[in-house]
């Protein structure tokens, strides 16, 4: 073997050390990321103007991405040596959130649904606000009120900020109403008039089918969108919303409400089934309903360049129709944001939530699509700008359901129920979507298996 | 490493360890690093979190508290929920039920692409690709098509005055629809039977022939005989599918309409991602895993009964 041979790379080293340098890049790839600079909650930035990097986390829809782009360049402009990067996690948010958690590697601040958090809570992950409240006198931020309350305290500690929120109002299709001569639902509007508009404008034309009213788009565990029928008289169905322990769902209110607006309303044709829905074509978007109990999220399907039809709806709002107790049990989502316990940047994730929550945070949110977080930001800052988007008038509708709006319930962890059903309730949805069981014969059903579900909670936490 | 052969009746002494030479330790070597990427990822991915879960048996774990010890809490829990038993139920009948169909169709579709016809690789093509269509697209097709007011499979029964049926939002109809959507998945198996028929020895059914067997006789003396390997092979990877199906019904149903399509894992899922029990669902996934491989073991037992492998007597 010659000495220039034996200097040459064999074929089995060559491959060797690429095995390595392969082995090595994945090791490397798997290592933790290189923590970040270690900053004082205290808010010191120190003398070596060290960069404080945070994480935000968004809701994972198109116009949030946008919204927070927007959002952190504005707080970034005002506040040198900080840099707040957006993350959003499309495709089951709260499972990678909890993912994260468990890998120690969660967002400083992140955002959340008012029903979805109190687990978080409970395990002491999210940080309680309620000093730094105190301490800036933000009280402002939280209009208080029963909802408000509902979805941003827990056990006494304020863990959540209302940064946006989502009125259920009823939209409905003007052309259509005046096409049959019905006139527009004024506020005050009552049960039964709302039961008389859906089947005045239910019909057949050209072999088209036209719908007086389309329960929701999202149509299995529509339990939230259902309290405002179901509580119209006062009945509420749990002892209290916050961690029930007493289910009264056999009752005659939310019998009679399920049965016509789900049942009845399907078997008659006065309401696309959910077959019809899933079809696709069937909608107030596509001119073929002429109401429904929706949220500020559904509006850009309906006017401007992403609705589905090329003239968009011609369409307006209203406060849903009560019954005799004369209050508005519609669901008003509250979603805001929430301070990780293992950020250390705490203060600094305080100081970018009071920035969202001001003024300027407030306009970029309506700006984006999103509606403010409190009745008066909705009423002085999100009107005008939808309502100059879109096209309707009523502006405030949605801010006085959000004045009187409540939640379906709220649980901490462990249950299988939440604001939207789950569990034995979404059974009872599918029993009078599919029309097998009649209202009044699958609550009889109901109310044990949702009692056996309360009694089985309490008891996981004894 | 030990070398143990040895010719009949030669009295052999027990063999030392022999020392492995300097060429084989450096081929060990080499060959522990060119499979190390694979050994890692088994071990970091599969193995630990194997362990892992079973640690979680005896432990409620939340993902974002500390593992707790409760020990055999998760199984009375089990006793007590009734959608275990539900999940069972509807996943064994999802399995009894839809691996034999799906046999039955990819095996007729094997042989029929078997036969020597015009553009058959354009047929072999068009039968194999939904195999390897994304499941996510192929329930949002799946969707249309089950749809009782406009989907397709409807219309179809009504040229024969059947339906509508409403599939996937009655009860009694959402699994047989899932299996009806499970067959146009059976491409993976078509092809294992194919190449199985490909392999039938052309002497044994010429032999057959000459003995005066009809095409039929030859099919069910010769050709499935040969083919049994075959079909157990399908069988035990159907089964054992069947048992794990997840995606479409997550997608399509997310487990109802009244929990009619709440598959074993779709609860596991459910349970750790939604329930934050992580302990609990480890324990459903282990029992599960217990079940797959009772079935396996059951299957492997029979199979000596009807299973022909060329050369063993």
């Amino acid at each position: 073997m010659s000495s220039s041979q034996q200097n040459a790379i064999s074929r089995r080293s060559f491959l060797k050390a690429s095995a390595m340098a392969a082995g090595g890049a994945l090791l490397a790839a798997c290592a933790a990321p290189a923590a970040a600079p270690a900053g004082d909650s205290g808010g010191e930035a120190g003398a070596s103007m060290e960069m404080i990097e945070m994480r935000l986390s968004a809701w994972a829809d198109v116009q949030d991405a946008v919204v927070y782009e927007n959002m952190v360049n504005a707080y970034m402009a005002q506040n040198e040596g900080v840099s707040v990067s957006v993350e959003q996690y499309p495709g089951g948010y709260y499972e990678k959130i909890q993912a994260n958690f468990a890998a120690d590697d969660s967002a400083d601040v992140l955002y959340f649904q008012g029903w979805i958090w109190q687990a978080y809570a409970e395990n002491q992950v999210i940080y309680d606000m309620s000093d730094y409240i105190a301490r800036d006198g933000a009280d402002d931020f939280f209009p208080g009120g029963e909802n408000y309350d509902n979805q941003t305290l827990w056990q006494g500690g304020r863990y959540m900020t209302p940064t946006d929120t989502g009125s259920l109002v009823i939209y409905y299709n003007k052309d259509l109403f005046d096409k049959k001569g019905v006139a527009h639902p004024q506020p005050g509007w009552k049960w039964e008039e709302f039961q008389q508009i859906i089947q005045d404008l239910s019909y057949e034309e050209d072999g088209t089918k036209f719908y007086g009213w389309g329960q929701a788009q999202g149509w299995n565990g529509a339990y939230g969108r259902s309290t405002t029928f179901m509580r119209r008289n006062g009945h509420i169905e749990w002892d209290r919303i916050t961690e029930p322990t007493e289910a009264y769902w056999d009752n005659e209110d939310i019998a009679s409400a399920l049965q016509y607006l789900v049942y009845d309303a399907i078997a008659n044709d006065w309401s696309p089934g959910p077959e019809v829905v899933e079809g696709g074509g069937v909608g107030v978007d596509t001119g073929r309903v002429a109401m429904y109990l929706e949220g500020p999220w559904v509006m850009p399907r309906l006017q401007g360049e992403l609705a589905t039809t090329e003239e968009g709806i011609n369409f307006d709002v209203i406060e849903a129709p009560t019954g005799t107790a004369d209050t508005n049990f519609t669901f008003g989502h509250v979603h805001g944001h929430v301070i990780t316990s293992p950020s250390m940047y705490k203060d600094e994730g305080w100081d970018l939530i009071s920035f969202i929550l001001g003024e300027e945070g407030q306009t970029i949110i309506a700006n984006g699509g999103r509606m403010c977080g409190t009745p008066d930001n909705i009423a002085n800052i999100w009107g005008d700008i939808a309502s100059g988007v879109y096209g309707f008038e009523n502006t405030d509708a949605f801010a006085n359901t959000m004045r009187e709006s409540s939640i379906s319930v709220i649980f901490g962890e462990g249950s299988q129920l939440q604001a939207y059903g789950g569990g034995p309730i979404t059974v009872l949805w599918d029993k009078l979507l599919g029309q097998t069981e009649s209202a009044a014969e699958a609550l009889a059903i109901a109310q044990p298996e949702i009692q056996t579900h309360l009694d089985q909670y309490w008891a996981d936490r004894a | 490493m030990t070398a143990t052969t040895s010719a009949p009746g030669i009295q052999t002494q027990p063999q030392t360890r022999r020392r492995m030479s300097a060429a084989q330790r450096r081929d060990l070597r080499d060959g522990l690093l060119f499979t190390s990427p694979f050994i890692f990822g088994v071990l970091a991915l599969w193995v630990g979190p194997m362990l892992y879960s079973v640690f979680l048996i005896l432990h409620r774990w939340n993902m974002l508290a500390p593992p707790r010890f409760i020990g055999t809490g998760h199984f009375e829990r089990m006793l007590n929920d009734p959608l275990v038993g539900k999940s069972l139920v509807n996943t064994a009948y999802y399995t009894f039920v839809g691996v034999p169909l799906q046999l039955v169709v990819a095996f007729a579709l094997a042989v029929m692409l078997n036969q020597q016809i015009r553009g058959l690789s354009v047929y072999r093509t068009i039968y194999y690709l939904p195999s390897i269509t994304p499941a996510v697209a192929f329930a949002v097709v799946w969707v249309q098509i089950l749809n009782p007011e406009f989907g397709v499979l409807n219309e179809v029964l009504h040229w024969f005055g059947l339906g509508p049926i409403n599939w996937l939002f009655e009860p009694a109809w959402a699994k047989p629809a899932l299996i009806i959507m499970s067959l146009w998945l059976t491409g993976f198996q078509m092809i294992i039977f194919l190449a199985g028929l490909q392999g039938v020895p052309k002497e044994l059914e010429e032999a057959a022939e000459i003995d005066g067997a009809n095409a039929w006789r030859r099919f069910i003396n010769v050709t499935i005989p040969i083919i049994s390997p075959i079909i157990f092979f399908n069988m035990i990877i159907g089964i054992i599918g069947s048992f794990q199906v997840f995606t479409t019904v997550f997608i399509m149903t997310d487990g109802g309409p009244q929990n009619a399509t709440l598959f074993m894992v779709l609860y596991i899922y459910r349970n750790a991602f939604e329930l934050f029990r992580m302990g609990y669902a480890a324990s459903l996934a282990w029992i599960l895993f217990l079940i797959i491989m009772a079935f396996t073991a059951i299957q492997f037992f029979f199979a000596n009964r009807w299973v022909y492998y060329e050369g063993r007597l």
